[in-house]
């Protein structure tokens, strides 16, 4: 039985050399997902949807590449390297 | 003398309860505005004149034997045609509602009764709220009061042109993903989203019931401030400058420059992509509040690059499991671009919409984590001023173009996904078109956020 670490990942996701494969693997399914859908969508007589599939294909490998899928904890992720700095003022 | 129908909910509550102005005589100057204007900017899909008479004159007897429900009593306003109002259609927009007739009130209508509210009709809207130009509706577009061949944002474009015109005080809305705050934005207008869950949407036809927000698109703080009070089962008393209670220390401190408030403008992303015009705006209201006392710094939103992509497969999954039958049956009675956005809501995998889900999560902490250090956050509420109806794309300063309803949606959706409260209010209009530009202020409360726009507000377009 798969368990999880203190962070909440499922421990497969620790081991050498499995994130890659499991990028791979989620693009493959998207790959698979999406050529599905178009097909799809000219069989149910709507091929105007297909430009807006390619626009929630994209979205969707976005998120799969998010860096919040590697750490499932529901905390702030604050970076200050950003373009624009961080001047903030304290409150008053 | 002015017009009855511009002045302010909060002035003209002022007015009835002085006896210097009827109910009478307000609601029939905003039905002569609804004659003059109403079909020129197609602002409603239905005008309930027989109600909002009767409901004028019984709020002018109720005054006149003693009873003062408010400073809503009295008072005309509209609602957008999703709302329940019970005997009457609610068509969200579409064919696919033909032949629908409301059994009951939403639970908002049944409040803004309470209170006393005249209701003069339902207004046009982007079909079933999916959309942010009012282009896609059954009834066709409503059109921008100041330009009529412009979009006046969406998807509450008839609310936002009805109140920027006279036809109504003020009008209840909905934002699943800007759709209060864009149209207010675009019309001059001011317009709250209140924090997810705290106005009840039941009674409402929904989009995505995990972004779908509803409120007030009003003239000034103040106004949305009573209507938001009373939304949430309050009777508006309270409000300052509704009720005896007057200004607050905060507001008067505005005038001095005393205002001790820090805020934060969230960048990049947010500032990244803006016409001319806007940022233009938005450095002079910046100017303008620092010049009232405001601390104002900027920080970063890590994740916000995101916010489109993991908007987009929450809303669309979520609006095509509420169609799915009607999609299946009657396909075609949608407006095209409707209709397939709503289809394309059926390829949303699970796992990703559920990805989506994190993503908010981790957007909202980093919210929180903004709002611990400051009063609000600062940013313009719509990137763009109101584009022509039609186009496709508009220009950004940088001279490239963009897709309309993306620039729309850019910089408020990041809020419908956090749940946090959200208002704009207007900023200098834009000075080669002289079209309306909204500052979007972001709290962690509403009643906070109330609070520091209405000080924001004195600083940008004084009392």
């Amino acid at each position: 039985m798969a368990g999880s670490d203190r962070a909440g990942n499922p421990d497969h996701l620790g081991q050498a050399g499995q994130p890659d494969r499991a990028a791979d693997a989620s693009a493959r399914e998207l790959d698979d997902w999406f050529a599905f859908a178009r097909i799809d969508a000219d069989r149910r007589n709507l091929p105007a949807l297909k430009p807006l599939l390619s626009g929630l294909e994209s979205a969707l490998r976005e998120l799969r590449a998010a860096d919040w899928n590697d750490d499932f904890r529901a905390e702030p992720i604050i970076r200050r390297d950003l373009p624009g700095g961080d001047d903030a003022p304290a409150r008053a | 003398m002015q017009d009855p129908a511009d002045l302010s909910l909060v002035d003209a509550a002022r007015e009835l309860r002085a006896q210097a102005l009827t109910s009478v005589a307000l609601t029939e100057a905003c039905l002569a505005r609804i004659a003059r204007d109403g079909a020129r900017l197609n602002a409603f899909i239905t005008v309930t004149d027989d109600l909002a008479r009767a409901q004028a004159a019984q709020a002018d007897r109720e005054r006149a034997s003693g009873i003062d429900r408010g400073p809503l009593h009295g008072i005309p306003l509209s609602l957008k045609d999703l709302i329940d109002l019970a005997g009457t259609p609610t068509t969200a927009g579409s064919n696919v509602r033909a032949g629908h007739v409301a059994r009951a009130d939403a639970p908002i209508v049944t409040r803004l009764r309470e209170a006393g509210a005249v209701i003069l009709g339902k207004t046009n809207l982007h079909e079933f709220a999916m959309g942010t130009t009012n282009e896609d509706s059954a009834f066709g577009p409503a059109r921008h009061p100041q330009d009529p061949s412009r979009s006046p944002g969406g998807s509450s474009g008839g609310s936002a042109a009805a109140v920027r015109m006279g036809m109504g005080l003020a009008s209840i809305g909905t934002d699943t993903g800007g759709s209060i705050r864009i149209p207010s934005a675009v019309c001059g207008l001011v317009g709250l989203k209140p924090a997810f869950g705290e106005v009840p949407a039941d009674g409402v036809v929904p989009l995505s019931r995990s972004l779908d927000h509803v409120g007030p698109l009003a003239r000034t703080v103040a106004d949305a401030h009573v209507l938001f009070d009373i939304l949430t089962g309050g009777d508006g008393r309270a409000v300052p400058g509704a009720g005896a209670s007057g200004e607050d220390l905060l507001t008067r401190n505005v005038h001095s420059g005393q205002a001790e408030l820090t805020a934060i403008v969230p960048a990049p992303y947010f500032l990244d992509r803006l016409q001319a015009d806007v940022r233009e705006s938005f450095d002079a209201a910046l100017a303008r509040l620092r010049a009232a006392g405001l601390s104002i710094g900027t920080a970063a939103l890590a994740h916000a690059h995101h916010v489109p992509a993991i908007y987009l497969p929450i809303v669309v999954a979520e609006g095509a499991a509420w169609h799915a039958r009607t999609l299946d049956a009657m396909g075609e009675a949608y407006t095209p671009n409707v209709r397939l956005r709503l289809e394309m809501g059926r390829y949303v995998p699970a796992t990703d919409y559920i990805r989506a889900q994190r993503g908010r999560d981790v957007l909202r902490a980093e919210v929180d984590a903004l709002l611990d250090r400051a009063d609000m956050l600062l940013l313009p509420a719509l990137p763009m001023v109101a584009p022509p109806i039609g186009a496709a794309t508009v220009p950004m300063d940088d001279g490239v173009e963009e897709p309309v309803r993306a620039m729309m949606l850019r910089l408020t959706q990041a809020f419908n996904l956090t749940g946090h409260p959200a208002i704009s209010i207007p900023m200098r209009p834009a000075a080669s078109s002289g079209l309306p530009c909204g500052l979007q202020i972001v709290a962690r409360r509403t009643r906070d956020l109330l609070r520091v726009a209405r000080a924001c507000e004195v600083a940008l377009v004084g009392d």
